[in-house]
């Protein structure tokens, strides 16, 4: 694959490498069949873990950048002061103590294909496979008068971390009667329904605490992406006056002295603004020739989530292409889901057996308010004629009205998904 | 930080599956909301299934396929899955031990 090594060798990463110093040499040598996990998110903690419960003879590095983990799902959660910051945070301590997981945290510089490494700050990692989970990379490109200050006056929260504390510390120092904004990215993007419920969490939050404050939400989506009929009563009858929702409204604009933000029709200036950009693939996909040229999203075979590029490294998550995957939403759930499909499949791979075929589960729940919630979900099986996974015959649903039971399984399924992956 | 953190290779848990075993495969993405293997965190809304009979979830799973129990989510999941699936995924869930061993 030479568009690989000339992409490590003269691409964007290859400045970041000569910028930072990154030394080459291999550390972490392998003591027999390893597999290297880049992304301590849902979908490489997921594989990590489950290679280790099917074949305990297989090491494992994970590669993770931080210290601790940080969950994407129930920040909105956070941000709408229902939990707290502590309540999303988790230690990564019982990947190693109990499932002998050699966990590296440190910044990647680089996928090198060919080499089937990482390339990170401390050294090189190399494996007989590769499982990559490496997320999303926000793109600000087409708003004009984007820039560092916009940044800070426009923060995204759209991962979990100090912007999830900033914009709920913002909301607590919003006046009475002050204006919130909140931006939604074409579709598709991380968590469908994740932007819905942060309008309707900080609507909460606003006719709780802030008489007279509003949201209004320029979306650039045509209509609310998921759960549209529960989301739109939800603001019809328990936030009316609160939430202003405008769909086909892009982004095109800010302003970060006087903190508006701009659709072609509209000029919002806000006290509190959320922008929540478009995104691609990680910037680590593109820089290793994994996302084919002009593509946003890196394509697999989901039998076994082997990137189509090279057939020894696994892609997972919501880097993966969905016209490629098969309709299943950038959810947390599908990537935990993903993970295991692609930990038995580098498990048969690395013990000469034949991967099973590939089944998965999605279900996302959303609050639209303190108290009550509403899900959606499907079951998903590989198809021989296709080559995607497709939703098996009546699976596929939504809750037809909002309620308190989803509102208590939401963060039940919360507590046991972090435990699939982390305990 | 230390570059590396985990040298300590400790007994890994009980192994949750065999490649051979479809009830592995199938019930393996169940635990986003059941728990791994079936157990879930103390004090959840959402059941159980390690060490259940077998025949009370594969009836269960039936009944909510059928729409005979009412659900919000079970009923949807069910549908995804044939009788032999359901068959499958009963008798792994009823082999797990409830508790995870110390």
């Amino acid at each position: 694959m030479s568009f690989t090594r000339r992409s490590i060798l003269a691409g964007g990463a290859a400045a970041l490498v000569s910028a930072l110093p990154v030394r080459a040499e291999r550390i972490l040598p392998a003591t027999g069949p390893r597999v290297v996990v880049l992304g301590g998110g849902w979908g490489g903690l997921t594989a990590a873990k489950y290679i280790r419960l099917l074949d305990p003879g297989i090491e494992v590095v994970l590669i993770e950048r931080r210290a601790a983990f940080h969950s994407c799902p129930i920040s909105n959660w956070v941000i709408g002061h229902l939990r707290t910051v502590d309540e999303i945070t988790h230690s990564y301590a019982a990947l190693s103590e109990r499932h002998g997981i050699r966990i590296l945290h440190t910044e990647v510089e680089a996928v090198d294909v060919d080499a089937k490494a990482i390339v990170t700050a401390d050294g090189v990692v190399a494996g007989d496979r590769l499982i990559l989970s490496p997320g999303v990379t926000f793109d600000y490109t087409g708003i004009d008068g984007w820039s560092e200050a916009a940044a800070r006056r426009f923060p995204a929260a759209w991962s979990p971390g100090p912007e999830t504390a900033l914009l709920r510390a913002r909301l607590a120092e919003l006046p009475a009667g002050g204006r919130v904004a909140l931006t939604i990215p074409p579709s598709p993007y991380r968590c469908p329904p994740g932007p819905y419920e942060r309008i309707s969490l900080i609507a909460a939050y606003l006719k709780q605490h802030k008489a007279g404050a509003t949201i209004t939400v320029l979306d650039a989506n045509q209509k609310i992406v998921s759960k549209g009929k529960i989301f739109q009563a939800a603001w019809d009858q328990l936030y009316p006056g609160i939430v202003d929702y405008r769909p086909d409204s892009p982004l095109v604009q800010v302003d970060a002295s006087t903190g508006t933000v701009s659709s072609d029709f509209d000029d919002v200036a806000a006290d509190v603004a959320n922008v929540i950009p478009s995104q691609r693939a990680s910037r680590l996909l593109h820089d290793a020739g994994l996302v084919p040229d002009g593509a946003t999203w890196a394509p697999v075979d989901p039998y076994g989530f082997t990137s189509t590029l090279s057939s020894d490294i696994h892609i997972v998550g919501d880097a993966t292409d969905q016209t490629s995957v098969g309709k299943v939403p950038k959810s947390g759930y599908i990537a935990n889901s993903m993970g295991k499909v692609a930990a038995r499949a580098a498990v048969a791979a690395l013990t000469g057996n034949e991967a099973p075929p590939p089944s998965l589960i999605n279900t996302c729940y959303s609050l639209v308010s303190a108290e009550e919630g509403a899900s959606v979900g499907a079951v998903y099986g590989y198809d021989v004629e296709t080559g995607l996974l497709e939703v098996r015959p009546g699976s596929s649903g939504v809750s037809s009205q909002r309620s308190a039971i989803v509102a208590l399984q939401a963060w039940d399924w919360a507590r046991a998904i972090w435990q699939d992956m982390l305990g | 930080m230390p570059a590396v953190l985990a040298l300590t290779l400790a007994a890994p848990g009980p192994a949750v599956a065999d490649m051979s075993d479809d009830g592995a495969r199938l019930a393996a993405p169940c635990a986003g909301c059941h728990g791994t293997a079936g157990r879930v965190p103390e004090g959840s809304v959402i059941p159980g299934l390690a060490g259940r009979e077998a025949a009370e979830l594969s009836g269960l799973l039936a009944a909510y396929r059928s729409g005979e129990r009412p659900s919000e989510e079970m009923g949807r999941i069910a549908r995804g899955y044939d009788d032999s699936e359901i068959a499958a995924l009963a008798e792994w869930f009823a082999a797990q031990p409830p508790r995870n061993e110390p």
